[in-house]
């Protein structure tokens, strides 16, 4: 019912005109809207040669329900889930500690409904199917006028090494109350490489009570572990 | 914002298709160490359709109809930092940005141009048509120097024209790795080649954008 209402308003926002996407086109260093400053590790020194921020990769749900059911246990679906995948390779020995915000989108011109529930963070096999939870999270509308406290909704980490020729990874972002796309939700993804080591990586994490996983192995022969230390084989 | 599912395309078109292409667009991809880079470069590959209108340019003839895609606020964004609400420090180093656009799923040879804003708020060219032999993809690089006081760069890959405005393409955004002296990593980057066209963006005294001579 909340999101009805806050779908009828939005469409009333875009009828007058007073979408707030014209403040979008911008590749912008400005206070509050780099890394998450509250990650107490990260106050400084930061600057190495080798840490980046790939900040708001948007993620459009609306344009891709889809039938699966994830197998972790977690809330029922509503409907069909709309998702991304997010994966990649590393051919690199060095490992990496990728820290993965969200958080709802700006004000979007078309598509009134800007915060997102139930969004879904898994790592998967090669074939999308999950094997593990990450995160589970719910997205505030974004406040461009509080950008701190509306964003970083859904933060998680990932140690990802590779220890042979190449490994290959696999997670899944879902909007898991996606009602099969009918929401017209979005979602906004930032990436962090932080320079540090794994040890560093998932301590800080644990301490600021950030989810983790790692995954270290090979291509068709890795491990994922969350920060229970459960673990999980992955091809 | 139906980026991914055209309006306009073959509503012929068989369900099979779209299923098949929904599944394979909906994903993002990171590749560290990409073939022929280093242990820290990186590329993020998505796949785009122009989301936003109005874009005008004499290059294309574009009067307020072409349509783009920015990089920005809520759109793909690199960034480095700056002081947090503690006033701590948070720049980390320069980087070394490659963007370039691939054929779409649909758009085998998708017509597409990078443009950026120089100091004074005017779009400029960085390239247009990459590599010749009649491809239409883009090109660029970013040298995006160190944060001193503040700094703002604005970038969009556009339609050539308004023809091309249901083109969709693939986008790879590459961190290249030219060292950690940063007087040779910004010629390596920009000055020192000319194959790709490049942008230099300083911020010291204030923001400044230099151009390539060549797009």
């Amino acid at each position: 019912m909340l999101k009805k209402f806050a779908m009828m308003l939005g469409a009333c926002v875009a009828a007058l005109g007073l979408s707030g996407s014209a403040s979008a086109e911008h590749f912008d260093f400005v206070p509050g809207m780099g890394p998450d400053p509250r990650a107490p590790e990260m106050a400084s020194g930061d600057g190495t040669p080798y840490s980046w921020y790939y900040q708001s990769i948007h993620l459009d749900f609306s344009d891709f329900p889809d039938g699966r059911q994830d197998t972790t246990g977690h809330p029922t679906a509503n409907g069909n889930v709309p998702y991304f995948i997010f994966d990649g390779t590393d051919t690199s020995p060095a490992g990496h500690c990728l820290e993965i915000s969200f958080m709802g989108p700006e004000a979007d011109s078309l598509y009134p409904s800007n915060f997102l529930q139930d969004l879904r963070f898994t790592f998967t096999d090669s074939h999308d199917n999950d094997l593990g939870w990450i995160l589970d999270a719910t997205l505030p509308a974004f406040d461009p006028n509080n950008p701190i406290q509306t964003t970083y909704s859904g933060v998680a980490r990932l140690w990802i090494q590779n220890t042979g020729t190449t490994l290959t990874w696999h997670t899944k972002i879902a909007d898991f109350d996606g009602n099969n796309g009918s929401w017209n939700q979005s979602a906004v993804m930032n990436i962090w490489r932080l320079e540090m080591n794994q040890t560093t990586c998932t301590s800080t994490a644990s301490n600021n009570g950030i989810p983790f996983i790692t995954i270290i192995g090979k291509t068709g022969s890795y491990t994922v572990c969350d920060e229970s230390g459960t673990c999980t084989s992955g091809s | 914002m139906k980026r991914f599912l055209r309006l306009g395309v073959n509503l012929g078109m068989s369900a099979a298709v779209l299923l098949t292409a929904a599944t394979s667009l909906a994903r993002v991809t990171w590749n560290l160490k990409p073939a022929g880079m280093g242990d820290y470069d990186w590329t993020l590959k998505q796949h785009w359709e122009f989301n936003r209108t109005g874009a005008s340019s004499s290059l294309g003839n574009c009067v307020q109809n072409c349509n783009y895609h920015s990089y920005g606020a809520d759109e793909p964004d690199v960034s480095w930092g700056t002081s947090d609400p503690n006033g701590n420090n948070r720049t980390a180093a320069p980087e070394c940005l490659e963007i370039q656009t691939y054929a779409g799923i649909i758009t085998a040879n998708p017509d597409t141009v990078i443009d950026v804003k120089d100091q004074n708020g005017t779009w400029q060219l960085v390239n247009d048509d990459f590599g010749g032999g009649g491809s239409r993809i883009s090109r660029a690089r970013i040298w995006i120097d160190n944060l001193v006081t503040t700094m703002t760069f604005h970038m969009r890959i556009r339609a050539y024209s308004s023809v091309h405005n249901s083109d969709d393409f693939y986008v790879t955004t590459t961190r290249r790795d030219f060292g950690a002296n940063v007087a040779t990593a910004r010629a390596a980057c920009t000055s020192g080649q000319t194959t790709i066209p490049w942008v230099q963006v300083t911020d010291s005294p204030t923001s400044t954008v230099t151009f390539s001579s060549f797009h």
